[in-house]
């Protein structure tokens, strides 16, 4: 199923609203993850459905607020109760060792409320870091759909490949093309590109009966396809070192690599 | 004004503060979810405390990579609205005559499409998608319930609910 049609299927609608089965609503994640429209549109169903409750909000009893914030305390505290009713149980012993377990006691309580604070401190320690963990899942989710898509392209037929060798003194840089005429895609990989000043940057130039044709600057460091400016044809693309942004005709004497098709 | 995440982070430290906030920023819209499933005030309120309750409760269980804020404490409120009116009926039905436990479903589960009260903006829709948003989003039928209570194939169910959500989106520009 394409995305589109996922996305017409109103399977999107009936997941915001909570009532598709396990196996259903992780394969809306999945798709979620797979396509970014799709996570686009799940995020405008579920402002609609808010911006709806917004409007048929009724306001509640003054009152209530702090009777639930009661509720919410006591079942807090509810595992706490029970230490404290041991303690309230002491019947009250002769005088010095009375003065003994109350030190003894306060010095407890310190000891206690500092291991508290610690313990609180470690748990608000774990929920960032849980959270940060939850956004390396979505960032790893998101490096690993882009894997997907290269590897589509890898094992494409339709993609022709062309290999960009070093103009000297470059030898060792590489770059590799490619190239769909009919989809007028153009993705690029690259090795040993030496970092450039920060006011320069590479160009990718399609090269057609002699004219040349902006195909878009590369990002350092590139290890994945990078998608470039859609070209319909060409007879060769070459690589020049330009200005920051590019230029519209390429500067031959900064030439970097190139490679006929 | 805080970020759903902020709101999180705060929520997980058992913060006063953040009480205060969801209640002030949301207590309303739930009270609306609730009031739609349970017109009595009194009940309406017992559903949003016990829904405030399990959101505090359960905070840790909600993912922000699988929706909104928003939307997990929607359905917390509408599974429980949707939870007392089982347990209303079930208590009605093995306590009092039959007389009250009609008058009860008339109230909870009637299909009265009676466009009364609702959102002046969804009264733009097309009335065939406003009845299944009306007995989904606002009265809590599950999508087959749904199918079995307007007597339509789930498909049909699911289109009209979409192009009713489409039109709303155009409505609010959240296309």
């Amino acid at each position: 199923m394409s995305s589109q049609e996922f996305i017409q299927s109103g399977q999107l609608e009936l997941y915001v609203l909570g009532h598709l089965d396990k196996a259903e609503m992780l394969e809306v994640e999945r798709m979620a993850l797979q396509f970014p429209e799709v996570k686009v549109e799940l995020e405008k169903i579920e402002l609609s459905f808010e911006k709806l409750a917004i409007e048929n909000a009724v306001t509640p009893n003054n009152e209530l607020k702090n009777k639930i914030w009661d509720e919410i305390q006591k079942a807090d505290s509810l595992h706490f109760t029970e230490a404290e009713s041991e303690t309230k149980q002491s019947t009250l012993p002769s005088s010095s060792i009375f003065k003994w377990l109350s030190v003894l006691a306060i010095s407890s309580a310190l000891i206690l409320a500092y291991q508290n604070s610690l313990i609180k401190s470690k748990a608000q320690d774990l929920q960032k870091n849980t959270i940060i963990l939850q956004d390396s899942i979505v960032a790893l989710n998101k490096a690993l759909t882009a894997c997907q898509t290269d590897k589509k392209i890898l094992f494409d037929k339709s993609y022709q490949i062309i290999e960009l060798k070093g103009v000297k003194p470059n030898i060792l840089a590489q770059a590799r093309i490619y190239f769909n005429p009919q989809k007028t895609d153009v993705r690029i990989a690259i090795q040993d590109f030496p970092p450039l000043p920060p006011n320069q940057q590479y160009q990718l130039w399609a090269l057609k009966n002699g004219q040349a044709i902006d195909a878009g600057m590369i990002n350092i460091p590139g290890q994945d396809l990078q998608n470039m400016k859609n070209i319909a044809s060409a007879d060769a693309f070459a690589i020049t070192i330009e200005k920051l942004g590019g230029v519209t005709s390429p500067t031959m004497s900064s030439l970097f690599v190139m490679g006929a098709l | 004004m805080y970020s759903e995440s902020e709101l999180v982070l705060h929520i997980k430290a058992r913060d006063k503060i953040a009480f205060d906030y969801l209640y002030k920023q949301y207590s309303a819209a739930l009270m609306g979810v609730a009031s739609r499933i349970h017109p009595k005030p009194e009940i309406a309120e017992e559903v949003l405390q016990e829904s405030f309750m399990k959101i505090w409760k359960n905070i840790e269980s909600y993912d922000p990579t699988k929706g909104r804020l928003f939307t997990w404490m929607l359905n917390i409120t509408r599974n429980t609205a949707i939870d007392f009116t089982r347990l209303k009926n079930y208590n009605y039905s093995n306590h009092i005559d039959d007389k009250l436990v009609d008058t009860v479903d008339n109230e909870t589960s009637s299909l009265n499409i009676d466009t009364l009260d609702l959102p002046e903006i969804i009264k733009n829709l097309n009335p065939e998608h406003l009845q299944v948003l009306q007995i989904i989003y606002f009265k809590g039928f599950t999508h087959s319930e749904a199918a079995e209570e307007l007597g339509l194939p789930l498909g049909t169910i699911k289109t009209r609910l979409r192009a009713a959500i489409t039109k709303l989106r155009l409505l609010y520009n959240h296309v």
